[in-house]
């Protein structure tokens, strides 16, 4: 496909979003507030909670920015003192005294097929003929009817929200001198006012429809992160149709996807993450990539942002010029696209019990996360366990208090017989703690069924309308939570250096030990270099050490797929951090690997920051030894450089890495590529480099906008030299 | 048989095509004076000081049988000439302050170490690459390394200087499947004063190798002063010319990186006061070669 410049919009609306901080969310939860207050006599939760939607979405102020080809954003006006002690009156006093409602929110992609193909007038008629079935007298029926009936609130909302804007497109091109502009804003009005409450005919159509639909979903229900799915598929006859008709050009079609990108990038609060997925095998085994795939990819390019986190699904068909294309993104140092193992996937997907015509339809949640689009009621990251913590726990090491100090408490076990013994004894706390986890976010699960509720969420996730159950009380079709395990590569460390000190070498003693932990290494360096230069580490392409992660990633995976969720979905494991690598190695005590207290844990699931000597190849060769069929939770592996002054054989280079990564079997793995004088320069001078993007634990952030130990980390981590 | 190796790097994408590893043979019969790998020289092994990363343990005063490491004074201080590089101190440095370089090695070892990588020299179309220092000079070792990476099917490369009778490249000539050798200058009495020995040589078996068929990469470090002038340059490209068999002609830039390394093994860097050639000089230099006809390169 030709390639296309970013348009001069493009680059205004992105230097706009890159000058703004967040936008404040206080309107949305201000209306939602009133309403919720004024429908205290509504007998069905669902009812007042969907009233509450409404409300929200007839009341919001239409932002319209005067570059926008797509419109729906948070309104950016400042709340008068009257409202601001009304939402502090809430936040204060009202909210806490209601009935919790926990557990995570949002992280899935809805079913914007149908949304497209059916609008909400055919969502309506199916939802008339369910209610037709209803016989009102059984208690079941009845609570269906309910929901039926908030589901309907909740879409007129959606309707009037449209409608809102589409008034305020008239306004606006009315009062508006620029010709050009009024144009833009009368045809913005017309599809306001046509989808989605009809099936949308036109690629700009569709556009709009999935950006206002999915900003409403996070406006109305007060969430955020609902991911765009596989745009690259829904999008395509509506792309086609226009190209075919003459209606849209590649420069037109790039420009709308690029404000597409920008759009969800504008609301998104920094420090999170979301996203969609391209390219991938339909059902049938065949790749779709298409042109659309190569704008998406171009969007990376031209919008430069850490948000959306593209991820492309590689297999053995992805056209090689779609490889090179992401390869020489990555080269340049862009974050994006993560590339994702599509067969790998869609084999774990198969084996969690999803048919062919699902198991190719998956996407990463925010990170790396997978859940099936369209279907989904996944908790993902729920929660994160630390690795290293527990095996402190087994050692009687314990946390980091507030002053960074660690206390030494009882050992679970006196003495270990053996190495075996000891790993054993980990593997018990390990099931012990997945237990709890299970319980804790099953509870999480059971505030939601009967406190919780989002209708409007409902209406685009099946199956909640045919089941006639909203997503809280297991309409969805798969109901998994996903706990993610921080910390694998110094777990793996620290046991491999304890097997070697303490059981092979007796080099030292567990007392020994614990106390040099407690103490930071204080005044035994020269033990703290023994146990992190001369222990091989995991990342190194050591059989012996890669063992280990083979067995606690397989112990892992078979204790937490033990249980079922509230809903009575399943429970998949992860190995990927966000940012809670650094959050819980702040708080963790120096550890056998030879990390100093404080310091962050592994960023993923590839080896720790600096243990990897033997260079990208070897690492690649660990982190594919263990089985990532069943972590489904994600895994995040890392590839970091330093920035080539011979681009060439560095794209190539790229190419061989992510291509071996992924034929053996490798799940997710991301590139960055950045040089630690930039990394420098930009903890010295924010202001000049608020838009440089890095790549962190299955996420992109902007650098400057990190803690300042979470930038010391990135700019200690390991850079692959000889570049 | 065992033989020196320096180093082994895998993820070696400089190296010939795709993703490859290099083994780093120990042992040089040419001192160029700006040579950026001066561990690679002596084909022995040496003891490397890094004395910014001492952390005052004192495990190595202990551990040496020979007096080489001594405190004087209250400073350490490292006597080389007592030095028998057994590696006794560098293997209780945790800091990595002593370092011991050259490994003794079986060829069946370095092929294993090698080969680890395979997996990646099939998806990039990748291999194996000697270097050095100088491989031709462990004749006997290299050809065993070849031997043992060609039966796995692997693609071989080699990096040496030609500087040896034509029999020895030509005793390896059925194990390699891409040469590389550099020419530093036209002007031998230049080569013997900047490397110790003349080009006649090395020319002649360019020759001959380019007339065999073997694939040869030419190179070029540009250096300062002795061959970054246009005429330098083109006076190659048009040797290079008329070699059949050439894949492509490379312009390498000097830097000055290599100081540290020769200060950790205690010798004088001639080279350390030369600045890098600037992109654009590599640039004109490789315009003047591509003007004799040869696809020329730069490299970094």
């Amino acid at each position: 496909m030709e390639r296309v410049a970013a348009t001069a919009r493009i680059e205004r609306l992105r230097e706009q979003i890159l000058a703004e901080e967040t936008i404040p969310r206080d309107e949305p939860e201000l209306l939602w507030a009133r309403s919720w207050m004024a429908t205290s006599g509504e007998p069905w939760n669902l009812v007042r909670r969907a009233r509450a939607t409404k409300a929200v979405l007839e009341g919001l102020t239409p932002e319209i920015g005067p570059d926008d080809l797509l419109v729906g954003t948070f309104s950016r006006r400042t709340l008068s003192s009257g409202e601001r002690a009304e939402l502090e009156r809430w936040r204060s006093e009202l909210s806490p005294a209601a009935s919790p409602v926990w557990g995570q929110r949002a992280h899935m992609a809805i079913d914007y097929e149908t949304l497209l193909r059916r609008g909400l007038s055919g969502l309506r008629q199916q939802i008339a003929l369910y209610r037709q079935r209803l016989d009102l007298t059984r208690p079941d029926d009845l609570e269906r009817d309910a929901f039926y009936r908030a589901c309907e609130i909740a879409l007129d909302g959606l309707r009037a929200l449209f409608g809102r804007y589409a008034a305020a497109c008239e306004r606006e091109a009315a009062q508006t001198s620029d010709v050009g502009r009024a144009k833009e804003l009368c045809e913005l009005a017309r599809i306001c006012r046509r989808v989605p409450e009809h099936p949308a005919e036109t690629f700009h159509e569709a556009l709009q429809a999935v950006h206002l639909t999915t900003y409403a979903l996070c406006a109305g229900q007060l969430m955020l992160l609902f991911q765009l799915g596989r745009p690259d598929r829904y999008l395509l006859p509506y792309y086609e149709r226009d190209l075919a008709a003459g209606r849209l050009t590649l420069g037109s079609a790039q420009e709308l996807i690029d404000c597409l990108c920008l759009m969800l990038s504008s609301y998104t609060p920094r420090g999170l993450a979301v996203g969609f997925m391209i390219g991938g095998r339909d059902a049938s085994g065949r790749d779709v990539s298409n042109a659309l795939t190569e704008h998406f990819l171009e969007s990376i390019a031209h919008t430069r942002m850490a948000y959306p986190g593209i991820g492309l699904c590689w297999n053995e068909d992805t056209p090689p010029a779609i490889t090179d294309r992401a390869c020489e993104l990555l080269s340049e140092g862009l974050t994006h696209p993560a590339i994702f193992g599509d067969d790998l996937i869609t084999r774990g997907m198969l084996e969690a019990g999803l048919p062919p015509a699902e198991a190719c339809l998956y996407q990463h949640s925010t990170c790396v996360e997978l859940t099936p689009v369209a279907s989904s009621n996944v908790y993902v990251a729920s929660p994160y366990i630390n690795l290293v913590q527990l095996l402190h726990d087994l050692l009687g090491v314990g946390p980091l208090d507030a002053h960074g100090d660690a206390e030494l408490g009882a050992e679970r076990s006196a003495a270990f017989a053996s190495f075996d013994a000891l790993v054993e004894a980990y593997e018990a706390l390990l099931a012990d703690t997945i237990r709890a986890a299970v319980v804790e976010q099953n509870t999480a699960q059971m505030t939601r069924y009967y406190h919780g509720g989002f209708p409007l969420l409902s209406c685009f996730v099946n199956d909640c309308l045919a089941r006639g159950l909203d997503i809280d009380q297991g309409g969805a079709r798969h109901n998994w939570i996903e706990p993610s395990f921080v910390g694998l590569a110094n777990l793996v460390d620290a046991l491999v250096a304890i097997r070697r000190y303490l059981f092979e070498e007796d080099a030292l003693d567990l007392a020994q030990l614990r106390e040099a932990l407690a103490a930071d290494f204080c005044g035994c360096e020269d033990l703290r270099l023994m146990l992190l230069q001369r222990a091989p580490k995991y990342g190194n392409d050591d059989d012996d050490v890669d063992a280990l992660a083979v067995r606690m990633t397989s112990y892992i995976a078979s204790e937490v797929r033990r249980y079922r969720t509230y809903l009575g979905g399943a429970y998949h494991p992860g190995f990927f951090c966000w940012i809670m690598h650094e959050r819980l190695g702040r708080a963790t005590a120096a550890s056998p690997d030879g990390r100093l207290a404080g310091q962050a844990l592994g960023d993923g699931s590839g080896p720790a920051q600096g243990r990897e000597r033997l260079g990208p190849t070897a690492a690649v060769l660990s982190a594919t030894k263990w089985d990532h069929t069943p972590m489904l939770g994600g895994i995040a592996v890392n590839l970091r450089f330093t920035r080539s002054r011979r681009p060439e054989g560095f794209v190539q280079g790229l190419r061989g890495l992510i291509e071996t990564y992924l034929r053996r079997g490798g799940m997710e793995i991301q590139v960055n590529v950045v040089d630690t004088e930039t990394l420098k320069a930009a903890r010295e001078n924010p202001e000049a480099y608020r838009d440089l993007v890095v790549r962190i634990g299955g996420y992109s952030d902007y650098f400057v906008g990190l803690s300042p130990q979470m930038q010391a980390e990135i700019i200690q981590r390991t850079e692959h030299e000889g570049l | 048989m065992q033989g020196y190796v320096t180093n082994i790097q895998r993820y070696s994408i400089h190296d010939g095509p795709g993703i490859r590893t290099t083994v780093f043979l120990k042992g040089c019969n040419l001192r160029c004076f700006w040579c950026h790998n001066p561990e690679t020289l002596a084909p022995k092994p040496e003891l490397q000081l890094f004395p910014e990363r001492c952390i005052g343990c004192g495990a190595c005063l202990e551990r040496c049988p020979y007096g080489a490491h001594a405190r004087v004074n209250g400073d350490r201080v490292f006597r080389r000439e007592l030095c028998q590089a057994c590696g006794a101190c560098a293997e209780t440095c945790y800091a990595e302050a002593l370092v011991l370089v050259g490994d003794r090695m079986t060829p069946d070892e370095v092929v294993a170490q090698a080969l680890r990588d395979r997996p990646f020299y099939e998806t990039s179309n990748g291999g194996v690459t000697l270097s050095g220092g100088e491989p031709l000079l462990q004749l006997a070792f290299s050809r065993a390394i070849l031997e043992g990476v060609r039966a796995q099917g692997v693609h071989t490369a080699i990096e040496t200087n030609a500087c040896w009778p034509w029999e020895r490249l030509a005793s390896l000539a059925e194990l390699v499947d891409l040469w590389m050798v550099d020419i530093k200058t036209m002007d031998s009495d230049l080569h013997r004063q900047v490397t110790g020995a003349p080009n006649e040589q090395i020319l002649a078996n360019l020759h001959q190798l380019a007339d065999s068929g073997a694939p040869v990469i030419v190179r070029t470090p540009i250096v300062p002063g002795i061959n970054d002038a246009a005429e330098d340059v083109a006076a190659i490209a048009a040797f290079v010319a008329g070699l059949p068999s050439l894949v492509y002609y490379e312009l390498l830039p000097f830097h000055p990186m290599a100081t540290g390394k020769y200060r950790s093994l205690g010798l004088d860097y001639r080279a350390a006061k030369l600045k890098r050639p600037s992109p654009e000089t590599m640039a004109t230099l490789a315009q003047v070669a591509a003007g004799s006809g040869v696809e020329a390169r730069t490299g970094g």
